[in-house]
């Protein structure tokens, strides 16, 4: 009977959908891939090379890869953005200096071919540090108001403390269900 | 460290006066803090230094000394070894010979450690830059002049490390000025093979002076007869002459204070005068300073974060970070490496396991950044390669495909024919030749970049620094405090009892030195 109900939920439920954890140096995406990795622990051996985790939540299984943004090895990214369903953009919402340089990155990656069907979850991270930019300033500061063609949501999120990361995840599990459907 | 070297340095230069008489308080404060030793004679520290060293290493004999020299030579010099009249007058011709083009007295102080072990003297028309710059060899002289003989060999790493730092601040405040950035590839080797001397604190010092011997051997084409010269009296003079020599009288005007020669004419004739050079000179000399010894110091830290019985993990958390000491810090790391003639993979994997990658993707990426660089820099004539961007490109594909093969987290595997597809056009718009990525693909997948052997946290009470997540630690480890959720919390207790037992090295009391570790973590290593 387990067993039975078990695969019923394989066939119907769980799902796998891969995801790019992207942003600017010292944004919070580490702290982010592990805050959101609080279940079973699945390796035993480390592995040298970029953080991966699989989190899953809502039957949905992410693959969570930290694969930062930097521009220099760009080009090599195409081997990882096909079959890639959304992007997670974590920006330091308490550097307001390095928004218009996060936004620029943000723009490039939205460029790439590959990933123009991905959703775009945004976090205003660092919420917690004084003088943090509220979620609607960083949207602005990203341009995200000018998206028309793209599904888009931006969180306001405090990595250290845990806050707003599983709003987030809601969001990304919903519209993924819904376009699967 | 900074703060070290920058307290040293005034020291040095506060207590001279307008002449050019060496300064005695700067000689005892120095010779006091590197040298505690009771043994150590102080004779020369006390007063001002007698001119024996002087005529021959690096001929700071000032102008009233100058005429007592030979007298002061027969009785302090030549007893111990010999050498008669005739070997000072070569001296003496070698030093007129290049008194025009006169090094500081700290560079040549570093050419005479380094060829100290060579015993012919021979004819010294050197151009400056073509002197050794070894920092380390300056940490094993340092330790060998004021530990003295009966302490070679007795000293770890972080001896010598602490002499560099010394020397460091010792040659700013002799206002050496660095040669290595007039100095192409040639003057790697020298420091390599320095640095060799230095990673191996448990041969005798001997031992290093014959291996040191042996590597400078090799490139001894474009060393010269000088720094043999100064070599062979450096090993003439005992300790305690040695160590006047090593005491920082201070200041900028070093220049003016290296006179150096033997010969009154030649002395006269090309020395400045101290009284108007003396202020331009100091204002030099400290901006020099600000510039070099940071400089320096990264070199004498990255030769440390060589040696063995370090933690590779905090190695690596430390030149993946983002400020600005860090990457410069990691270049310099990256230098220490020899990637000459070797192959790709073999130069990426030596470079990985020196330290644990971190896992953080600008992490990583200036990490491969600083190690194409390298590579590329000496394998400038490879065939394979286009640019440093392309070796830059192939490394961080390697270090994806090996996440991707070997993470278990990563279910569906990158085959080898995407692998190939993925790397289309990466080596400056033209593709690698297909045999050549499949050996890549085959060699990673059969042998996956290992975790590199972590030795023990120096701190016997420190918490284990890593538990056994699928990659690792938690991010909280350095960057913040908080706590674990209770579940993760529970999930890595879980794993922790599953993971097999470390040598509990760490944890045997305060009272055993750490680096009892380092063995245990060379004989698990397995992999060199």
């Amino acid at each position: 009977m387990g067993l039975w109900l078990s695969r019923l939920v394989g066939l119907f439920g769980e799902k796998e959908a891969r995801i790019l954890v992207l942003g600017l140096d010292n944004a919070g995406k580490t702290t982010i891939l592990y805050r959101l990795q609080v279940g079973e622990v699945v390796s035993t051996i480390p592995t040298i090379g970029f953080n991966v985790e699989t989190v899953t939540y809502k039957n949905i299984k992410f693959q969570v890869w930290d694969l930062g943004g930097q521009t220099s090895i760009r080009p090599y990214w195409r081997c990882y953005y096909p079959n890639t369903q959304a992007i997670i953009y974590v920006v330091d919402s308490s550097d307001t200096e390095r928004i218009s340089v996060s936004a620029g990155e943000f723009h490039a990656i939205l460029d790439e071919d590959e990933l123009k069907d991905a959703l775009i979850l945004v976090y205003a991270n660092k919420q917690d540090l004084p003088g943090a930019l509220d979620d609607a300033s960083v949207a602005e500061g990203l341009g995200l108001p000018k998206i028309k063609s793209r599904d888009w949501a931006i969180f306001k999120t405090s990595a250290i403390k845990g806050e707003g990361l599983f709003e987030g995840l809601d969001w990304l599990s919903s519209m993924l269900k819904t376009r699967r459907r | 460290m900074k703060g070290k070297t920058s307290s040293d340095i005034p020291q040095g230069k506060q207590p001279n006066g307008i002449g050019r008489r060496p300064s005695t308080e700067p000689l005892r404060d120095s010779a006091a803090s590197l040298a505690p030793l009771p043994g150590l004679p102080r004779r020369n520290s006390l007063h001002r230094p007698t001119p024996i060293p002087a005529t021959v290493i690096s001929g700071r004999a000032s102008i009233n000394s100058i005429q007592s020299l030979p007298s002061i030579r027969d009785e302090d010099d030549m007893d111990e070894e010999g050498y008669g009249n005739d070997r000072q007058d070569d001296f003496a011709a070698t030093e007129r010979q290049i008194v025009e083009q006169r090094p500081p007295a700290g560079l040549r102080r570093i050419a005479t450690n380094e060829h100290k072990a060579s015993q012919e003297p021979g004819p010294d028309l050197s151009p400056l830059n073509s002197l050794p710059d070894s920092p380390a060899a300056e940490a094993v002289y340092m330790e060998e002049t004021l530990l003295g003989p009966s302490h070679r060999g007795s000293s770890l790493n972080l001896d010598s490390e602490v002499g560099s730092h010394h020397s460091t601040a010792l040659m700013a405040a002799m206002g050496w000025r660095d040669p290595s950035k007039s100095l192409p590839n040639g003057s790697d080797d020298r420091r390599q093979s320095a640095s060799d001397a230095v990673l191996h604190p448990s041969t005798s010092n001997r031992e290093n002076n014959a291996h040191r011997e042996r590597n400078l051997a090799d490139s001894a084409t474009d060393r010269e007869g000088l720094p043999k010269a100064t070599s062979r009296a450096k090993q003439e003079l005992g300790p305690d002459v040695a160590s006047t020599r090593t005491t920082p009288d201070g200041k900028g005007e070093s220049l003016a204070d290296v006179s150096l020669d033997i010969s009154p004419e030649a002395s006269s004739e090309t020395m400045p005068n101290p009284l108007h050079s003396h202020k331009s000179m100091e204002l030099r000399a400290r901006e020099r300073k600000m510039r070099e010894v940071s400089e320096r110091d990264l070199r004498a830290v990255a030769r440390f974060l060589r040696s063995p019985g370090l933690s590779r993990q905090v190695i690596g958390d430390l030149l993946g970070e983002n400020c600005e000491h860090c990457k410069r810090l990691l270049v310099v790391f990256a230098s220490t490496f020899e990637f000459r003639g070797e192959t790709f993979e073999a130069a990426l994997r030596e470079y990985l396991d020196a330290f644990r990658l971190p896992g953080e993707s600008q992490k990583i990426d200036r990490v491969l950044e600083a190690f194409s660089v390298r590579y590329w820099s000496q394998n400038v004539h490879s065939t394979l390669f286009r640019s440093a961007d392309a070796v830059h490109v192939l490394a961080f594909s390697v270090v994806l495909l090996n996440t991707d093969l070997h993470n278990n987290t990563v279910k569906k595997k990158m085959s080898m024919e995407s692998y190939v597809h993925n790397n289309r056009g990466i080596n400056d718009n033209e593709d690698f030749p297909r045999e050549f990525l499949e050996e890549l693909y085959t060699s990673i997948s059969c042998k996956g970049f290992r975790i590199p052997p972590s030795s023990q946290p120096l701190q016997p009470n420190s918490p284990p620094q890593r538990t056994l997540t699928s990659r690792m630690s938690w991010p909280g480890s350095i960057s913040h405090k908080s706590p674990k959720s209770p579940v993760a919390a529970a999930s890595s207790r879980k794993v922790k009892q599953s993971e097999p037992k470390p040598p509990k090295i760490s944890e045997e009391g305060p009272s055993k030195p750490s680096r009892c570790c380092w063995p245990f973590s060379c004989c698990s290593s397995g992999s060199k």
